[in-house]
């Protein structure tokens, strides 16, 4: 994958993360998950994030709330009918004290989604 | 690499059984007892549920021609006919006799949710005239999977490089004539 596929980030001392950044490649979780820890251990924020696909990006500010992000693998397999195919999306999310606001991008398009707080499961695109 | 999402299951294609991906324009195909035969004369009578369970491709040929998936046939919520077998516990199909859905990470990511539902003209309508039985691998019954607010929740699951779930099928037509459905996975990982 290259920076065109990826997510790239900002902690609040200024310094910029991208998905591909050796610091962040652990063996046992994601690159995602290791900035959150990254954070956790150096009293950081994450205060912008951005998801990047060939064709289209999406960035979002944290305004002092929690960002992630993530992808949403869909599958489809048909019963005696015609081919469908899967799909990737990227994905990232705010989390407020009211409510969860999904940024989603895929081959065909970009979607927003408001879902409850907590919400772990990315709401599904229509395209 | 890219995370993706695929499906398996075992079957014979000639090469001996192994779990095997089920390609991109593949498709199941379920019918009444027998050898294999696409089409009307392989129909499930309505009211009834499979007895046969098939790998197809795009042309409607057979795939799995020297072994078929197992076929899980519905009999009540808790019970199942495995292969033609007498009535057996749901508790008792094992990994291999059900579709394998595989999420690969690289790098490792954790599953945040795992789904998988049966959906007919939209994702939030029933297959028409198809009722579709699923229970995840493991579990006490079976539920109607169709539509999007039937989805069988598949779990979540710590950091690693592959993610596989595991899902028995049945279905059963509710009328005459030819059935289909599509059966969705979705896979949120962080």
């Amino acid at each position: 994958m290259c920076e065109r596929d990826s997510w790239q980030a900002a902690t609040s001392d200024g310094r910029r993360w991208s998905e591909h950044d050796d610091l962040l490649h652990v063996e046992d979780h994601s690159p995602w998950r290791e900035l959150e820890a990254l954070c956790l251990r150096e009293g950081l924020m994450i205060v912008w994030a951005q998801v990047n696909l060939p064709t289209r990006f999406m960035a979002v500010d944290a305004n002092g709330f929690p960002l992630t992000c993530g992808e949403l693998l869909v599958g489809e397999l048909s019963i005696a009918g015609e081919f469908i195919g899967s799909r990737r999306y990227r994905w990232l999310r705010r989390d407020e004290p009211t409510r969860a606001l999904w940024g989603v991008i895929g081959e065909n398009g970009a979607w927003q989604f408001e879902t409850t707080p907590g919400q772990q499961e990315c709401p599904q695109p229509t395209d | 690499m890219a995370n993706t999402l695929t499906f398996k299951t075992v079957y014979d294609a000639g090469a001996g059984p192994a779990l095997t991906e089920i390609g991109a324009t593949d498709k199941l195909y379920y019918q009444k007892a027998g050898a294999f035969t696409y089409g009307a004369l392989g129909a499930i009578p309505a009211g009834t549920y499979n007895d046969g369970h098939h790998i197809i491709n795009s042309s409607n040929e057979e795939l799995c021609t020297t072994a078929h998936p197992a076929n899980l046939k519905y009999l009540t919520d808790s019970t199942v006919s495995i292969n033609g077998g007498g009535s057996a516990d749901v508790t008792t199909i094992t990994t291999a006799q059900c579709l394998n859905l595989l999420a690969s990470c690289s790098p490792n990511a954790e599953v945040t949710a795992f789904s998988f539902f049966a959906y007919g003209a939209t994702e939030a309508d029933a297959p028409a005239g198809l009722t579709v039985y699923g229970m995840k691998q493991g579990e006490a019954a079976w539920s109607n999977i169709g539509g999007s607010a039937a989805a069988l929740d598949l779990g979540a699951g710590g950091s690693a490089a592959t993610h596989n779930r595991y899902v028995a099928l049945s279905v059963s037509p509710t009328s005459n004539g030819a059935k289909t459905a599509t059966l969705k996975a979705s896979v949120t990982v962080v």
